[in-house]
């Protein structure tokens, strides 16, 4: 069942970085769905790879753009997602260390609420403020 | 991904599924199909692709990459007692009279043919059971068939998370009808013993199932072109005996596909077999 979806709400116009982040809402789905079909949490690590991997490059990718068309809130929007990345790495580890079970130490669902929320608000919040931006300077 | 790949990955999917594809939906082949290139050891897409034109490595290897390519690409959403409305009326119409029209023989015959993980045979054994002391001594089958194994092997298991029996599940049936153990939500034995699962594709023959009384295939149609629906449609009412029901999803009509069923007037979603073509 459907954890995550991309709506027309996070559409920021520019083709390579929908794909992304539809991409993004996609692999968020696919670690639910290895986190509702595995009790084991080593059979989740590559889901969880794939989505921080992929997140890197689509990080990478925005920054170039951000450098490309001066935008000047680049070390801001690249401060925003270090901390991303820093407090998901952090949650996770917490999930793979902890030994307990049961919905009172479910990190597993925290995790992924936490991933599925940040997507969402930074987009909506960091995101579309550079799209912004570049719209502008499109204008002039 | 290049459109190359993508149109190689949308022509397997349409042949081998029915399923197709538009190039905006090519973020979700790109989504679904890098995990598993990198499950196969292979660096990107255009790997995977390649291994699935090149038949690599001995054939068993790539009839089960295949499988995979297409497990990882079928829509499997979907949850309990969805859009609520079908069951209501199967409840209050449709059982009524068919427990009426069988009471001689005592048998029920039910269909699920996308049953992707299970949420919806599960659903109907409830309303079985729930439906009432009428039914105690009757044989109730559902059979619960897809085209996706992965999809299946979950609907066996019948464990689903907090998230999953949140939404459409009514506390008193969670209760009732699953146990909790550790993280997942478990269906009592009781129910799973009424539903028995198989692989199916619609595509393929699927005679030998036998006849139904009712035919439950939501939200899988939609994936077709209208040719391919058409055929199915008209597969399906020779399972059916002349007084079975099919049931579509919400976004799912016959009209202007087959003429092999009629709406039932009054109940959306449900048609009866069309008496003019059998
Ligand atoms: C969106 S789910 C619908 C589940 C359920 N019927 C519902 O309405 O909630 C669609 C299912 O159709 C299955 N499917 C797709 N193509 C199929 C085919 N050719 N034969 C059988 N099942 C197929 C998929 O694997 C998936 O599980
Ligand atoms: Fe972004
Ligand atoms: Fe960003």
């Amino acid at each position: 069942m459907t954890f995550v979806t991309w709506n027309e709400k996070l559409l920021t116009g520019i083709r390579e970085i929908d794909h992304d982040h539809k991409m993004l809402f996609d692999l968020i789905e696919q670690f639910h769905e290895a986190y509702m079909s595995t009790d084991s949490k080593a059979a989740m690590e590559p889901a969880f790879r794939m989505l921080m991997d992929y997140t890197e490059n689509h990080f990478r990718r925005e920054e170039e753009l951000l450098e490309k068309v001066g935008y000047p809130g680049q070390a801001g929007h690249h401060q925003d997602h270090e901390d991303l990345k820093d407090e998901v790495l952090a949650l996770y580890q917490r999930f793979q260390n902890d030994k307990l079970q049961g919905v009172e130490n479910d990190l597993g669902l925290e995790l992924l609420s936490f991933l599925k929320n940040w997507l969402e608000f930074h987009i909506l919040e960091d995101d579309m403020k550079y799209v912004e931006f570049i719209r502008d300077k499109e204008k002039h | 991904m290049s459109p190359e790949d993508f149109s190689f990955v949308a022509d397997f999917l349409k042949k081998k599924s029915g399923i197709s594809l538009t190039d905006d939906k090519t973020y979700l082949v790109e989504s679904r199909l890098l995990p598993l290139a990198r499950q196969h050891d292979l660096d990107d897409i255009t790997g995977l692709v390649a291994a699935m034109k090149g038949g690599r490595g001995s054939l068993g290897d790539h009839e089960s990459l295949m499988d995979d390519v297409l497990d990882a690409m079928t829509t499997n959403e979907t949850f309990f007692f969805r859009d609520n409305k079908p069951f209501d009326a199967i409840r209050k119409d449709i059982l009524p009279q068919l427990i009426e029209r069988r009471k001689s023989a005592k048998s029920l015959r039910i269909w699920c043919a996308a049953a992707s993980t299970g949420q919806e045979p599960y659903s109907i054994a409830m309303l079985l059971k729930e439906y009432g002391a009428q039914l105690n001594d009757w044989r109730l089958s559902i059979l619960g068939t897809d085209v996706s194994g992965e999809a299946l092997k979950r609907a066996e298991a019948g464990n689903y998370s907090q998230f999953e029996v949140q939404r459409g599940l009514p506390a008193q049936l969670l209760i009732k009808y699953l146990h909790k153990e550790e993280k997942y939500w478990m269906i009592n034995s009781e129910l799973k013993s009424m539903i028995r699962y198989k692989k199916l594709n619609l595509l393929s023959s699927f005679e030998s199932l036998g006849k139904f009384d009712i035919v439950f295939c939501r939200n899988v149609l939609i994936y077709f072109e209208v040719e391919t629906k058409r055929q199915i449609l008209e597969r399906i009412s020779r399972q059916m005996p002349p007084d079975g029901i099919l049931v579509l999803g919400s976004a799912e009509t016959v009209l202007n596909v087959s003429d092999h069923f009629q709406l039932i007037p009054g109940l959306s979603g449900f048609y009866k077999i069309n008496p003019a073509m059998s």
